[in-house]
């Protein structure tokens, strides 16, 4: 297998705005995305 | 984000070959279900996961950010979603993405701002694909141009063909410059290091 399949069909997020700005926050904190 | 057939993976692909070397590219493929995107992406050297919807329309922050648990971050400098192929869902739902880029195809008309908006008011730029096509089918630029500009005044517009390279530059220009504005610096770092 060259590559990971991950089945996502029983993630289904409460708040997603939520989830998305948490999501952004780590990016940035992983310093993968700029801070700026 | 795009219509299914509108050229998502196929830009992805000429994105990749094109940036080899320059930028290391990660891609979260997402499908209700099948690895077909994943097997061509894999096939050009990208790090790639396949993400299963298993029957939802669209992927949100919390698939993504399982997506991400794949990969390490260090290693990428650029990391795409493919989002599952429709212009309503995926709209809808912040996946935590910095950019949001759609593909509107030539085939698919120039009315689409019209008829999907949202999709169009969360975009950051719409790349027009299958401009090789543009003489077979009844797609009016300035038409599109007005539509679009209605939904989201100034988005950029590229138009350009995946298949035939046509445009292409003015894609990979546009992404360089918002990379290096959001993304480390290490287009050029991690090979002299």
């Amino acid at each position: 297998m060259k590559y990971d399949i991950i089945e996502t069909k029983e993630r289904v997020t409460a708040d997603n705005e939520k989830a998305a700005a948490e999501l952004r926050a780590m990016l940035k904190e992983e310093r993968f995305f700029s801070s700026t | 984000m795009a219509s299914p057939g509108a050229g998502k993976t196929t830009l992805l692909s000429r994105t990749i070959k094109a940036l080899k070397g320059k930028y290391r590219i990660g891609v979260m493929e997402a499908d209700v279900d099948s690895s077909v995107d994943a097997e061509t992406i894999s096939a050009l050297g990208a790090k790639v996961i396949q993400l299963h919807s298993g029957g939802l329309c669209h992927m949100d922050a919390d698939m993504t950010a399982r997506g991400i648990e794949a990969f390490d971050l260090s290693d990428l400098d650029i990391l795409f979603l493919e989002n599952i192929g429709n212009l309503v869902c995926p709209a809808e739902f912040d996946v935590g993405a910095e950019k949001r880029v759609m593909i509107l195809s030539v085939p698919e008309g120039d009315d689409k701002p019209l008829k999907y908006p949202l999709m169009f008011q969360v975009s950051d730029i719409v790349l027009v694909n299958k401009i090789d096509t543009l003489p077979v089918f009844d797609f009016d630029k300035a038409s599109f141009e007005n539509n679009a500009h209605l939904r989201h005044p100034d988005m950029p517009i590229l138009y350009l063909s995946a298949g035939t390279g046509e445009g292409f530059e003015a894609w990979l220009n546009w992404l360089t410059a918002e990379a290096s504005k959001i993304c480390r610096p290490l287009v050029s770092d991690h090979q002299e290091g």
